[in-house]
This record gives C-alpha cells, sequence and structure tokens, in this order.
C-alpha cells in the first residue's frame, strides 16, 4: 500500500559525474548513509559539508540552534537591562543599536561578520562568525520579548522591594525578573522555532547544516525535490512539537513558581 | 533655588519627633500636590490621614517611603534627613546609597499587598531579612514564623499569595513588614481592595500592633470608625494642605473647618 512512498524514494537518479558524464545511480538510499561520500565529489569540491550526511548536518543544525539561542538569550537580557537603568545615554545607545540590527536582514548580517571582517583583521571561521551573527540578530528580538515581560511586571512589586529596602540586584534578579520569565516564554518560544528555521541561512557562508548538504545532495543527483521535501519535513517534524513542549514547559514554569493556583 | 541652609542637619533635643516633614513640597509637573506641608509625628504615636481622594494622602506616604522624590523641603526620620545628606555642612539631596542606609527604619503595606507571587507567605517574610539584614536563614525563619503567627497565619506559612484571601494576603504583607523591625509603619489605605466580610481581620491586626508594639505609624484610610478608635490623631487632608487636625474625639465630634464638616457629612451620608 505504501510502496508508491519507498517507490519514490529509491528512484534512479541521473548525475553528471567530475568527467562530465551522465551516470545514473540511486538517489536516496544514499542520502542517510556515509556512502554519498564515496562519489567522489567531496574529494573534488574539497567542501567540509559533504562529507557529512543529511542527518549528520542536522546535528549541526541543531548545534547551531542551541549556540546561536544561548547567546541570543544572555546577550539579549543584557539588551534589556542595558534599557532599564537610570542613564539615559546607555538606554538610547542600546535601543539604537537593537533598531538597527531589527531593521537589517540576517543574511546581509551573517555575510558582513563573515567578510568584512577579514577587512579589519578579524577572520572568523564560519561557525564563529555564523553564532555570532546570528546570535546578537535574535538577541535583539529577545530583549524585546524580555524588555515587554518585564515591564508587564506589575509596579507594586519594585515597590514592594523598595520598601523592603532589597538592593537593586536582589530586587532584579530575585524578585522581577523570575516573574518576567513566564511572560517572556510565549515570545522565546516563538524565536526558538524562529532561530531553528532561519539556520538555511548560515549555507551563505558555508557552515555545513542541513540546507548546506541538501543543496550540495540536490546539485549532486540533479535533483532538489526529493532532499528538499525531506529538509522540510524534517523542520516541521522538529517545529511541531517543540511549540507543544514550550507551552507545557510554560504550565511547568508558572508551577514551579507558585504563579498557579 | 531653595536655601538649604534653613535646614538643620540633625535634629537634637528632648522632643525629636520620629518623622518630620518640614516645608515639603511635591509638584508633577504644574500640579502642586503638596504644598510646603509640615507634619511631625512623635515616637509610638498613630496618625491617621484622610480626606477626599486626589488630595494628597497616598503622595504623603510614597515621599516618606522615598518611593517619590520630593520638589522643597527635607523629611527627617528619627533625626536624620531622609531625602538629603549632609555634604560641606549643608544639605545636599541625598544619594541612593545614604537613602538605603536610612530607609531601613520605615516599613509600608499598600492597598493590593503587593506580595512576591513566586515565593510562599514564609518566603515572603524572610526574603528582606536575609538579603538586607543580612539574618541567617534560621533566625530570619523564626522571626518570620512570629510575625505570621501574630497575624494570625501560621497555619498558611508555605501557601502563594494566590491561593490566600485577600485579607490572608495583606496579613503576610503586614507580618512581611514587620519582620525588618521597621520604626515606623505606613499603611496606605490596606482595607480598600479587601471585601467587606474581611477587612475585620485585618483592622483587628492593626489594632493589636498599636497595643502591643509601640511602633510609630501613619495610616491613610477611608473608614471613619476605624480611625477614630485607633488613632492618637487624624489629619484631614485637602488639596494637598493639612486643613485641620486633632484628636479622633476634637477632630469628628467637633470639626471647626468647613471642609472637613463637608467631607465628614459626606463620608457619613455615604455609609
Ligand atoms: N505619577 C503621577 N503623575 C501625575 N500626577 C500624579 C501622580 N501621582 C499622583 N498624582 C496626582 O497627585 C494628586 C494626589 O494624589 P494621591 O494619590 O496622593 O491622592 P490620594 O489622596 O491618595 O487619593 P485617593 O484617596 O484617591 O487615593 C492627584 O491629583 C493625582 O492625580
Ligand atoms: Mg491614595
Amino acid at each position: 500500500m505504501f510502496t508508491f512512498i519507498t517507490d519514490y524514494f529509491s528512484q534512479v537518479g541521473e548525475r553528471l559525474d567530475w568527467n562530465g558524464e551522465l551516470v545514473q545511480c540511486v538517489v536516496f538510499p544514499k542520502l542517510f548513509g556515509t556512502a554519498y561520500t564515496d562519489l567522489g565529489f567531496a574529494a573534488a569540491c574539497k567542501d567540509p559539508a559533504l562529507s557529512t550526511t543529511l542527518f549528520g548536518a542536522l546535528g549541526n543544525t541543531l548545534i547551531a540552534v542551541f549556540l546561536g539561542y544561548g547567546i541570543a538569550m544572555v546577550v539579549g537580557l543584557v539588551l534589556a537591562m542595558g534599557q532599564r537603568t537610570k542613564s539615559k545615554i546607555l538606554t538610547r545607545i542600546v535601543r539604537e543599536f537593537v533598531e538597527f540590527i531589527r531593521s537589517t536582514p540576517l543574511v546581509v548580517q551573517i555575510f558582513f561578520v563573515f567578510f568584512v571582517g577579514p577587512q579589519f583583521g578579524i577572520t572568523l571561521s564560519p561557525w564563529v562568525a555564523g553564532m555570532i551573527a546570528i546570535g546578537l540578530h535574535y538577541a535583539a528580538y529577545l530583549s524585546e520579548v524580555y524588555r515587554g515581560a518585564l515591564a508587564a511586571v506589575p509596579a507594586g512589586q519594585a515597590e514592594a522591594c523598595i520598601a523592603l529596602n532589597l538592593s537593586a540586584r536582589r530586587s532584579f534578579f530575585g524578585i522581577i525578573l523570575p516573574q518576567a520569565v513566564p511572560l517572556a516564554l510565549p515570545g522565546m518560544g516563538n524565536y526558538l522555532i524562529g532561530i531553528f528555521k532561519d539556520t538555511p541561512m548560515l549555507m551563505v557562508i558555508g557552515v555545513a547544516e542541513m540546507m548546506h548538504v541538501a543543496t550540495a545532495i540536490g546539485s549532486e543527483y540533479w535533483r532538489y525535490t526529493e532532499v528538499m521535501t525531506i529538509v522540510g519535513l524534517i523542520f516541521l517534524a522538529l517545529s511541531l512539537p517543540t511549540a507543544a513542549l514550550l507551552r507545557v514547559i510554560e504550565a511547568f514554569v508558572r508551577q514551579k513558581l507558585g504563579m498557579t493556583r | 533655588m531653595e536655601d538649604m541652609s534653613q535646614y538643620p542637619l540633625e535634629l537634637n533635643g528632648d522632643d525629636v519627633p520620629m518623622v518630620r516633614f518640614m516645608n515639603v513640597s511635591k509638584r508633577y509637573g504644574d500640579l502642586t500636590v503638596l504644598d510646603a506641608l509640615n507634619l511631625d509625628i512623635q515616637q509610638s504615636e498613630m496618625v491617621t490621614v484622610i480626606g477626599p481622594s486626589g488630595s494628597g494622602k497616598t503622595t504623603v506616604l510614597r515621599m516618606l517611603m522615598t518611593l517619590e522624590k520630593i520638589n522643597e523641603g527635607v523629611i527627617y526620620v528619627d533625626g536624620k534627613p531622609l531625602t538629603h545628606m549632609e555634604k560641606n555642612g549643608v544639605l545636599v539631596p541625598a544619594s541612593d546609597s545614604y537613602i538605603r542606609s536610612v530607609k531601613g527604619d520605615i516599613g509600608m503595606c499598600f492597598q493590593h499587598f503587593n506580595l512576591f507571587p513566586h515565593m510562599t507567605a514564609l518566603q515572603n517574610c524572610i526574603e528582606a531579612p536575609i538579603h538586607v539584614l543580612k539574618m541567617n536563614k534560621k533566625e530570619a525563619i523564626e522571626r518570620a514564623e512570629d510575625m505570621l503567627e501574630m497575624v494570625g497565619l501560621a497555619d498558611k506559612k508555605d501557601q502563594h499569595p494566590i491561593r490566600l484571601s485577600g485579607g490572608q494576603q495583606q496579613r503576610v504583607a503586614i507580618a512581611r513588614a514587620l519582620c525588618m523591625r521597621p520604626k515606623v509603619m505606613l499603611l496606605d489605605e490596606v482595607t480598600s481592595a479587601l471585601d467587606p466580610e474581611v477587612i475585620g481581620e485585618v483592622t483587628n491586626v492593626i489594632k493589636k500592633l498599636v497595643a502591643e508594639h509601640n511602633l510609630t505609624m501613619l495610616m491613610v484610610t477611608h473608614q471613619m470608625g476605624f480611625a477614630r478608635d485607633i488613632s492618637d490623631r487624624v489629619c484631614f487632608f485637602f488639596d494637598g494642605k493639612i486643613e485641620e487636625q486633632g484628636t479622633p474625639t476634637a477632630l469628628f465630634d467637633n470639626p471647626q473647618r468647613e471642609r472637613t464638616q463637608q467631607f465628614l457629612s459626606a463620608v457619613k451620608s455615604a455609609d
């Protein structure tokens, strides 16, 4: 009954081999194995991407998500706190920085960090450049989520902190921030999925994430439909449960904080 | 610029009041909320502030709690300036660290309780003693349990605020403030957000406080009966000034000023 699926995934494709001759090859059984490096394409291109499979690249994609999001969460908090200080100048500078990042495309930022850095003597590997770019980009967005969540904590909480003579540090980290966490989680979840879906942009500087490898495979066999379908399905298969998982986490955090009945 | 040399660096003598507002003015833009307020509150005195909405009652408490900056004048607490500090022999606006070193003498309870929702009643009460007074956890817990006992909530100590009724939350808030052993306690309409049937449990706690502790208290309330019962002195605020003040009997039974009479009869007919 489902043979059409297996048929589809075991189609014979054609590719030009490196000598320019048209050869036939089985496309998909090789997608998930190490076999496809045997084709010699990698050796010819010396592209690190091609030493990995699509699933191997998925690992890289996830690493990129966690590193990039980790950077974004921490830097985002710094950016949000920078806009809560008494210093008007600092607030202004951080504000402009956030606006600047939010009003330029991520791809451009990735290119910029990778290719413009060397002009000033800063040479970064694709991974480092990619993580800085995507981390800062999402830090700007997360800082807005944090800022909104912090502002949504009732003013009476800060006043109670003053009345109890708590230090500014303790008030923020002990009282205001914990209450902002459940408020920030939905927005944070959106951007977690967002960063996941934006990792393909890292291919422009040669980070071996899924899209990079998929494109390489596609060009290898001259067939893009199947491999892109699989990439799309992998993204879908991970995004959907993440959204559900985030709702569970939010409920859990609220309960842990004692903020549900 | 205000001439600061008219204000003493500190108050000395036999009858230094616990709190002194000296020529204190507060403005929001063009709106003068308090106009050259002078008010002394003696050690252990219970002073109640009444008056129409917008007359500046809350503002008085908030200035004393340093939640609002003042525009003119000086506030002294226990003889020491609160809003200002000495520099080269004159008073200058106080730094944040100076304010923190003085305002520990003051505690406040709010209309909407402002308990920390992510902490249990007990955690609410030990938070400041541990982090501000640097008490060890065991002592802080003992003190907090005593205070929760005093407000009749020993059995609710491990509940989060969301599971407590309004009256219970307000009593936790009172216990939390008392755990800091303030010399002056500020109560801003602490029963206004409560259902009528639980108002009594909060006013009873306050009565007990007045009877058993020698706290100095400044309270804003709309409950005239309660004010009459427990106050040493009642101040009637009108339009940013003290229109009239006196003992509860004098003020409630024999008000001298026309505005006081109007206010009291308006309140009475509303009851
Ligand atoms: N942050 C603010 N900005 C501008 N005006 C303010 C601010 N806070 C208070 N006011 C004004 O100051 C005046 C006094 O306010 P306050 O809260 O002290 O009145 P109140 O006597 O406590 O009134 P109520 O009985 O309604 O609580 C009011 O006219 C109010 O509108
Ligand atoms: Mg008020």
